[in-house]
């Protein structure tokens, strides 16, 4: 059984796929909720391994919600693996939780760009200040948080890995029009929090 | 700094955070057969937070309706009777007593929360649950999160206005081979008839 026919069995219902599913996924999805958790105090009298545990379960959840929205939004073709994009919810999700202590919806669609041109439209220039190891790790959680499933592969693919739009295009048969779109978009939605969290230098 | 610096900045922070991923698993085989076990089809979530940090506000709920274990069904585990508290917006906010009926002021946009608690943990077994909202007696899925926790209590959190004009909920709760699939679930709402491996829990809802 493959990634993609696990994820059909698991949101069909089957039980032995669902354990293959997240045996597959788990080791990344705790390991990056622990990261993100050490960053950050735990709460008095938690047991970290249980925190690490009821966020996974919060992660679980949501990629099987909604018929498995945001599971269905993974897609082989693109070149990411399962565990490296149930990774990328993983970490979102894992920065809603402990930010807000809940959980925050997906968005249906990728970021309100009317909301952000808006915003965004009339600032002549970009001058951020993000010097410090909070300052970045506020930053980045944020980006998470705004960013749909789509998105955070993209993030991932031209933020974290740096990949060339080129090579985005092909891998992705996404259209370079597409995949620059996208480096924008994801440039406003930084400009946007970087405004709002006043990192302005 | 630039937009580009500071994307560049954030592709490094990212990178350098994952060059910590080799470490040894965190979680067991054992969290991972509980993680899967609570992943039931439809809308059952495993409570996030243990139904613990709910223990002491339930302790103090106005009124509790018991729902004691009369007969012993031939499918699954036996389940405890359960207590069951409803939650209107205005006893969310502390304002009222919780109380077995659910109850709506009218045209309100607020929150309503639903919990229904074993009298005692129903240990090993897992369990899951339906909600649904009876309108004309027929049953209706009720879209709202459903949470199970791993003792088997059930939490049900929505929108008020979602619950439209029912009358009543109904939540099936009990073993996944004792209730069977949605329909299962949908039968059982229908009859609201309990045994000993599924509980067909009832609340009913004022309005102003």
């Amino acid at each position: 059984m493959d990634d993609k026919e696990i994820v059909e069995r698991a949101l069909s219902g089957d039980a032995v796929a669902t354990r293959r599913l997240v045996d597959r996924v788990l080791p990344v999805v705790s390991a990056r909720i622990a990261r993100l958790l050490s960053r950050r105090k735990s709460r008095a009298g938690r047991d970290a391994r249980q925190e690490v545990e009821d966020i996974a379960q919060e992660v679980f959840a949501s990629l099987f919600e909604d018929g498995g929205r945001v599971l269905r939004a993974w897609d082989p073709a693109r070149g990411l693996s399962l565990p490296s994009f149930c990774g990328l919810v993983a970490e979102r999700e894992a920065c809603s939780i402990l930010r807000s202590g809940r959980r925050s919806p997906w968005s249906a669609d990728p970021t309100e760009e009317a909301d952000l041109e808006k915003g965004l439209g009339v600032e002549p220039g970009f001058e951020a200040r993000v010097e410090t190891r909070e300052q970045l790790e506020l930053l980045v959680d944020r980006v998470r948080e705004a960013l749909s499933p789509l998105g955070l592969e993209m993030f991932e693919r031209l933020i974290v890995r740096e990949e060339s739009v080129e090579s985005v295009c092909k891998d992705t048969k996404m259209s370079a029009d597409a995949v620059y779109a996208w480096k924008s978009r994801i440039g406003k939605i930084v400009r946007e929090i970087v405004r709002k969290e006043n990192l302005v230098a | 700094m630039k937009e580009d610096e500071v994307l560049s900045k954030i592709g490094a922070h990212v990178r350098e955070e994952r060059g910590e991923e080799d470490a040894p698993a965190i979680l067991d085989g054992e969290a991972a057969e509980r993680i899967a076990s609570r992943l039931a089809p439809a809308k059952v979530i495993p409570f996030r937070r243990r139904v613990m940090t709910y223990g002491a506000p339930l302790a103090l709920a106005a009124a509790v309706l018991l729902f004691v274990m009369t007969r012993h069904g031939e499918n699954g585990p036996q389940l405890p009777g359960y207590a069951v508290t409803a939650t209107g917006e205005q006893a969310m906010r502390g304002e009222t007593a919780k109380s077995t009926r659910l109850h709506l002021a009218k045209g309100q946009a607020g929150r309503f929360e639903i919990v229904a608690r074993p009298d005692t943990a129903v240990a090993e077994a897992k369990v899951v649950a339906y909600a649904f909202a009876m309108i004309d007696g027929e049953p209706t899925a009720l879209d709202a999160k459903v949470d199970v926790s791993k003792d088997g209590a059930v939490r049900i959190t929505g929108e008020s206005r979602l619950i439209g004009a029912a009358s009543e909920l109904r939540i099936v709760v009990g073993a996944p081979e004792a209730i069977g699939k949605y329909e299962g679930a949908l039968d059982r709402a229908k009859s609201g008839s309990s045994d000993g491996s599924v509980r067909v829990l009832s609340i009913a809802i004022d309005r102003d």
